[in-house]
């Protein structure tokens, strides 16, 4: 077609024109495209590509064979299969160990060869020379800075060796200057292995081009034939009879004394209804229940193929950039929009002169899409610079936070494309419906400045119900398969779904100008206004109800969320502290039990109201709910979590009684009754080890998992008189600790829980609240501020017979107000919709102690959104009123 | 005889149905040939407005037909219309003839770029054309540094540029001072003796004087045409 070029001239002077408003479009597309380039940055500095993950893990090998709970001889087996199977392809083992050195703290020891082409990458040599001989080490700069060396000192690490050792070399893994890492010389912690406390981790890497071909027939000799080869001998042979359906690589694992315990547990009463589940349970307990669990020899293998693979959409920096601009932009192609509606309308003459000199219908669209073209371009170019500026700046600040050094850019074009792409086509979508509308006027209505009022269009509510309807059954569909386009698929049908009820807006609006006639003068002229200016009106309510759906949606899944963990009892208080245990030097890790040390220590950081050192009896626990008949939906059993993590009885002793400080449960304990701390009051029942005991359930608020559930009163100790009993400490502060005494209690070495207070509902609801009266006050003085010029156009002339000036201002508090009511009403339900949609795929059941919730259900809570429906139209409406300047009483302007 | 360069056959507007329903135009015979100025003259609501809409094709008569150069409108695509309004007609109503946006000359070259004019050989016709009505100096104004008057230059200017050779003009004067009034005038009745031809709408019956032929309309018909032979060379003559 020609004449395009002129038609996109008089877009561009348009713009020129309008240069304030011209800015203001620029900078909103501008800014969530700089944020989107800034975010993508970050992310890309702050992950691994999958190369540079294979990197990490690999070296330039091809494979790697993890020796699981490794037994001599296993590491020969695959050496020689692999032999077997492909002379050409060869075996380096590369042995780890996690050792605590004096002065560093946990530090990874190494004894990799430099210059072997296998292992190559997997550590950089920074500065010096790699180690070759006894007496060399390599170490990296944070071990360096703790121990205060450098390349050529000296240093004594007394578990690697008897010597001192000369530091040669300065190494770091890729891809982070941050860790501890030790390297000493090539196989030396084969010499040292016995000398050290911590187990050394053995793997082989195999490398060459049949490698990974290799793996797959290595896995199926190992499951065939080799595995057999190293499984221990059974402890008691042949297995018991009565055990027969005890699986038989568990049934390895299991000691003499326990194979026989388990055979006492099958005979005797405390096994309860079902003594086939009872032992299962005890023998998985005793297998994997502990510290370190049990496991036979096995290989795991990690391929190269496997780590390229593994990059998830969801991770890349591109797609990261491009949400993130995404949200914002958004609202940026509504604002767009409104604005374009408005100037639209006050340009009709413009459009009408331009129809009279010959503009075709395309003409007219190019000149309003060009504007927009233009100003998306400009934005996200302008975005794109200061985001990379912005990148630049910081780089410092990021690198930090990172440890990593970037080096180039930082940013790659794939993080900026996305952004881009979104601005441009948001703008151009938002303009493309004041687009088509100035080009739909006839040129003599148009060169008069009069729109015709449109009939709303048929199409749009069952087009809208069906976008909302086929979004709906995409999400569900989506969220119930696996695959990966699956993700995408649901954020198809999420913005389908959101779409389909946005449409809806302007035939509301429509139909609600209907009522324009009962109602009083100012709100008429709202009614017709909004009923009129369609395009305008229903662009703000739709930017208004997608803000209004993240506070609804938070607020209802806060609720669902509160309903499903009270099946595991009442929220923590953030003033508990339970100490669970502390740590062993000897065994490495969390198993000593709690001392008064341990109580004063904490003491000494916080203060402390109540303290109860008391006993905790390993029994296994079930109530009331967990007894009797447990089906899921579909009729088969549910899990039931268990009380907590381990001891799940404590003994109610004075001191525990007054640190919980309830009544109930005191006077309970002392007239020797069972006491469940639970959600509600109420007579159940307790099975422990098997037997039932009547109980009484209190509401107490406990240090969800770590607190016992369960108390007895100490007289019933001599009912269990073989099992062990382990000490834990409950703390009751005066408040919950700071930041800073929270970190100085976490370095004590203390296993320990609680001293933090979820965030409540109510709390969840003011800030959902506040932040979205905020936002959405934002996106209306957006929208007001371009659409201005136009409202005042009409407002003049009300003025100008008669009306106070004030009525500009209780005009636009009610527009903004009647605007924001409208989204809310499509929010609401669209937002409980959301939330529903999302959790109906969920087909499971959390189940605790305290009861059962599908994990489909979905609490609404429905006085808080009523309340919040109700308060933020009128406080928008208000703020409105008292910030808007009366109308000016100057006669009328000409557009033009 | 020389053939009209637009002419209407029995042409009929109405607007609105039912009881909204306003004959506009009522069966009009008109033609227009090269060279010359027929004024339209009738009180306001008359059809005036609405027969230039007619002849330049910014819309659809109801009954009749509109010809303009020797095409019928009735059988042209909106494509075509919009074709006819960039290289056949031109127009010129009481004020705000000019985009903003766009200079002097710029305005004029519009409808020749928009017909995909090389801009260079647009802006020579545009700056000829602004010659023509003695405005040459102010090719790079934009609007809002001329007066209502030049303003009006300008559009005639527009309205007769390159191909162009029929201007329609709604009440050109209606906005501006007598003195100022009489050289638009003027300036139209040499256009038309330089070859161009004009529908001029006007309800000041002094300056329907300047026109070829005089035609009256009332209620949307043609209550008479008055033929003038000798044209004034002022207003002056005619009193
Ligand atoms: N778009 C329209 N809708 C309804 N009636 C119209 C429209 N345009 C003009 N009319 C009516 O047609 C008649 C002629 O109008 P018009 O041609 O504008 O008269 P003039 O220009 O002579 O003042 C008037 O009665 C006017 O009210
Ligand atoms: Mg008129």
């Amino acid at each position: 077609m020609n004449g395009r070029r002129a038609a996109f001239k008089v877009a561009t002077r348009n713009a020129r024109r309008n240069r304030k408003r011209t800015i203001f479009l620029v900078l909103l597309v501008a800014v969530p495209v700089g944020l989107g380039v800034v975010v993508g940055g970050i992310v890309r500095a702050s992950s691994l590509s999958p190369q540079e993950s294979a990197q990490t893990a690999l070296g330039a090998a091809d494979v790697q064979v993890y020796l699981y709970a490794a037994v001599p001889g296993v590491s020969e087996w695959v050496r020689s299969t692999v032999g077997d199977l492909s002379p050409a392809t060869s075996v380096t083992e590369l042995r780890q160990a996690g050792v605590r050195i004096p002065g560093v703290g946990f530090a990874q020891v190494w004894d990799l060869d430099g210059s072997d082409p296998a292992t190559e990458g997997l550590l950089l040599l920074l500065d010096g020379d790699w180690p070759r001989a006894d007496g060399e080490v390599a170490v990296s700069p944070t071990v360096a800075e703790r121990l205060n060396v450098d390349v050529g000192d000296v240093v004594e690490l007394q578990d690697l060796s008897t010597n001192e050792l000369e530091v040669v070399g300065l190494i770091s893994r890729p891809f982070s200057s941050e860790g501890s890492d030790i390297l000493i010389q090539p196989r030396g912690l084969v010499s040292v292995e016995g000398s050290l406390d911590v187990p050394v981790e053995s793997s082989l890497l195999l490398s060459g081009s049949e490698a990974e071909e290799v793996a797959d027939q290595l896995g199926a000799a190992w499951y065939n034939e080799g595995q057999q080869l190293y499984w221990p001998e059974p402890a008691v042979d042949p297995k018991p009879s009565e055990l027969a359906f005890l699986d038989d690589q568990m049934y390895l694992l299991l000691a003499e004394a326990e194979i026989y315990e388990l055979v006492d547990l099958l005979e005797s009463q405390e096994a309860g209804s079902d003594p086939v589940a009872a032992v299962q349970q005890l023998a998985s307990e005793m297998v994997y229940g502990s510290g370190s669990p049990r496991s036979l020899p096995d290989l795991y293998f990690n391929t190269r193929t496997q780590w390229l693979a593994q990059g998830s959409v969801i991770d890349d920096p591109g797609f990261v950039s491009t949400g993130a601009s995404t949200l914002l932009l958004v609202e940026v192609a509504f604002i767009t929009g409104a604005a374009f509606a408005a100037g639209t309308r006050r340009r009709l003459r413009e459009i009408g002169l331009m129809g009279a000199n010959g503009a075709s219908v395309k003409h007219i669209r190019i000149t309003v899409l060009g504007e927009g073209l233009l100003i998306g371009s400009v934005g996200a170019l302008s975005g794109v610079l200061v985001g990379l500026g912005v990148f630049v700046l910081a780089r410092p600040l990021i690198q930090r936070y990172v440890s990593r050094v970037l080096v180039g850019v930082g940013v790659a074009i794939s993080d900026v494309i996305g952004p881009v792409v979104v601005a441009l086509v948001s703008v151009l979508l938002a303009v493309w419906i004041p687009a088509r509308t100035a080009s739909k006027v006839p040129i003599t209505s148009a060169l008069q400045g009069r729109m015709p009022a449109l009939a709303p269009r048929k199409w749009v509510i069952p087009v809208g119900i069906g976008c909302a309807a086929v979004g709906v059954l995409l999400v569900s569909v989506s969220l119930a398969s696996e695959s990966g386009l699956a993700n995408v698929l649901v954020g198809v049908g999420a913005v389908l779904l959101v779409g389909g009820v946005a449409l809806t807006a302007s035939p509301i609006l429509a139909s609600a100008s209907r009522l324009a006639n009962q109602v009083p003068a100012a709100g008429r002229l709202v009614l017709r206004d909004s009923g009129r200016n369609r395009t305008r009106s229903a662009v703000a309510v739709a930017a208004i109800m997608v803000i209004l759906l993240a506070p609804i949606t938070a607020v209802t899944v806060a609720a669902t969320t509160t309903e499903k963990d009270l099946v595991y009892g009442l929220p923590s208080p953030g003033n508990h502290l339970v100490l669970a245990s502390s740590f062993s030097v000897d065994l490495s890790d969390y198993s000593n039990p709690i001392s008064e040390q341990d109580v004063a220590a904490v003491e000494a950081i916080v203060p402390v109201t109540r303290t109860a050192l008391f006993d905790t009896l390993d029994l296994r626990v079930a109530t009331n709910e967990m007894i009797e008949g447990q089906e899921s939906q579909d009729g088969g059993p549910v899990f039931v979590a268990n009380f907590s993590d381990g001891d799940d009885v404590a003994v109610g002793t004075e001191d525990l009684l007054a640190a919980l400080g309830d009544p109930g449960v005191t006077a309970s304990i002392a007239a020797g009754e069972v006491v469940v701390l639970g959600i509600e009051s109420k007579e159940t029942r307790v099975n422990l080890n098997g037997r039932e005991y009547p109980a009484h359930e209190y509401p107490v608020e406990v240090v969800k998992w770590s607190m016992p559930r369960v108390l007895i009163p100490e007289a019933m100790l001599g009912l269990f008189p073989d099992v062990p009993t382990r000490p834990i400490a409950l703390l009751v502060l005066e408040r919950s600790p700071t930041n800073d005494e929270y970190n100085e209690i976490s370095s004590l070495g203390l296993a320990f829980n609680g001293g933090r207070s979820p965030m409540s509902d109510s709390t969840a609801y003011l800030i959902a609240s506040g932040v979205s009266l905020l936002v959405v006050l934002i996106v209306v003085s957006l929208v007001t501020a371009v659409s201005a010029a136009e409202v005042d156009e009409e407002l003049r002339t009300i003025v100008a017979v008669g009306a106070p000036g004030s009525f500009r201002r209780r005009f636009l508090g009610l527009l903004t107000g009647y605007q924001t009511l409208v989204a809310m009403l499509l929010a609401v339900p669209l937002g409980l919709g959301l939330v529903w949609v999302f959790s109906s795929a969920q087909d499971f059941v959390y189940a605790g102690p305290f009861g059962l919730v599908q994990a489909s259900a979905v609490t609404v809570p429905w006085p808080q959104i009523a309340v919040f429906a109700a308060v933020l139209p009128i406080s928008i409406g208000v703020l409105t009123l008292t910030s808007v300047r009366s109308a000016p009483v100057t006669p009328p302007r000409r557009a033009s | 005889m020389t053939e009209p360069i637009l002419s209407m056959r029995r042409l009929g507007k109405t607007h609105g149905v039912g009881a909204q329903r306003v004959d506009a135009l009522v069966s009009v015979d008109l033609d227009l040939l090269p060279g010359e100025l027929v004024a339209i003259t009738g009180r306001s609501g008359s059809g005036k407005t609405t027969l230039l809409n007619m002849a330049g094709a910014l819309d659809e008569p109801t009954t009749g037909e509109v010809i303009v150069d020797g095409q019928n409108l009735a059988t042209l695509s909106k494509q075509e219309l919009a074709r006819v309004r960039r290289v056949s007609v031109g127009y010129v109503f009481q004020q705000f003839n000019l985009l903003p946006s766009l200079t002097a000359a710029e305005n004029i070259s519009l409808p020749l770029e928009l017909d995909g004019m090389k801009p260079a050989l647009a802006r020579e016709l545009a700056e000829k054309s602004l010659d023509e009505v003695e405005l040459g100096g102010m090719a790079d104004r934009y609007p809002d540094q001329l007066s209502g008057g030049e303003q009006q230059r300008v559009a005639i200017a527009r309205g007769l540029v390159g191909p162009r050779s029929v201007l329609l003009a709604d009440e050109p004067t209606g906005a501006l001072d007598e003195a100022t009034s009489e050289s638009i005038l003027k300036l139209i009745r040499s256009r038309c003796d330089a070859g161009a031809a004009a529908l001029l709408v006007t309800h000041e019956p002094a300056y329907a004087a300047w026109a070829d032929r005089v035609v009256r309309l009332r209620d949307g018909r043609v209550e008479g045409i008055s033929v003038r032979s000798k044209t004034p060379s002022s207003t002056a003559d005619l009193s």
